[in-house]
């Protein structure tokens, strides 16, 4: 069930990535659009959240699943650099947006907001992907990930 | 794009509570009578399959909420926040405030989300103060306390909360348009 998990996780990421990119591209051109159907969406977003709630989930203690590839210096700094390139270009859509929405243009409105969807997803399915190939105690230092893990928990003082 | 009545009454227009974490806004002034939740006619897009006007939008500002929502705390901060009357959706503050839809979604599920994000946030300290640790520390399940599953145990709930009121968010959102 455990492996299941794990490669499901895997391939959702990364099959996800080439389909989010495929629609991320559409959006430039002028060409997205999104489902007529409620369920259409619904489906997709099942998909998503399994892989979401199994990649996010909140147990305090690291290295309860294995990375699918073997881990490599040269893999662990082309997902970094995947993970990076695909959260900036998500800023910068966002910024677009924000942008639309000071200059009042509907139009540049419309495209952003698919911009902002298709860069969005297209950085978290890198991530899933990224996450399972690699693992984040792979890829990440131990105290960004006691952080991002409890972030409140900075709040309180340690013992 | 959407334009909103000027006789529709102030306030009553702020939507994007999705989960109704974002309390009640000041400034409501109950003049006038309330805007009716039916789409209003729109101009035909020559460029795009849909035009929604503000609740396409939503669906720009839904999904970054929800995935906010995975961060630890998250959704906590948020519900205190909106009993401040802060609101903490990035989009919809992008938009200038711009209300999406007015969506009536579960409180519940908020309240519930946040119950679980806090809750995870004090059992996982309380079990890094019981001998915990760094998170390479520990090598193994066996390893993990009762206090470490618990939090875990919380935290897993509170992501399926954010997970069905953003489900629940999305059928809302295609039933407006």
């Amino acid at each position: 069930m455990r492996n299941a998990i794990r490669l499901y996780c895997f391939w959702y990421g990364w099959l996800g990535a080439v389909g989010f990119s495929l629609w991320y591209i559409a959006a430039w051109l002028g060409d997205a659009s999104l489902p007529e159907n409620v369920w259409v969406v619904e489906f997709i977003f099942l998909l998503h959240s399994i892989a979401a709630i199994a990649t996010f989930q909140r147990i305090p203690s690291g290295n309860l699943w294995q990375p699918v590839l073997a881990i490599t210096d040269k893999r662990i700094r082309l997902g970094r650099l995947l993970i990076g390139l695909t959260s900036i270009n998500f800023l910068v859509c966002f910024c677009l947006l924000g942008g639309a929405a000071l200059e009042k243009d509907v139009s540049l409105q419309e495209t952003a907001v698919y911009l902002v969807l298709s860069s969005f997803l297209l950085q978290n399915t890198i991530y899933i992907g990224v996450h399972w190939a690699l693992r984040p105690e792979n890829l990440f230092s131990s105290s960004l990930l006691k952080a991002i893990s409890n972030p409140i928990g900075l709040l309180f003082p340690k013992r | 794009m959407e334009q909103l009545s000027p006789l529709c009454r102030a306030g009553e227009w702020s939507g994007g509570d999705r989960i109704g974490m974002d309390g009640t806004r000041s400034g409501v002034v109950a003049v006038g009578p309330a805007c009716p939740r039916v789409a209003e006619p729109r101009l035909a897009s020559n460029r795009w399959t849909r035009t929604w006007g503000t609740e396409f939008a939503y669906l720009g500002h839904q999904p970054i909420n929800y995935a906010l929502g995975f961060i630890p705390g998250y959704n906590a901060a948020k519900f205190v926040a909106a009993q401040a009357g802060i609101s903490l959706n990035p989009v919809q503050n992008v938009l200038a405030g711009k209300s999406v839809i007015t969506v009536g979604g579960p409180s519940v599920l908020g309240g519930l989300n946040a119950l679980g994000s806090a809750y995870y946030a004090v059992s996982w300290q309380a079990f890094v103060n019981a001998g915990g640790t760094s998170l390479k520390a520990l090598p193994a399940a066996g390893a993990i306390t009762d206090l470490g599953k618990i939090a875990s145990s919380a935290g897993t709930i509170a992501n399926v909360l954010n997970t069905a009121s953003a489900a629940f968010d999305l059928y809302q959102c295609y039933q407006i348009k």
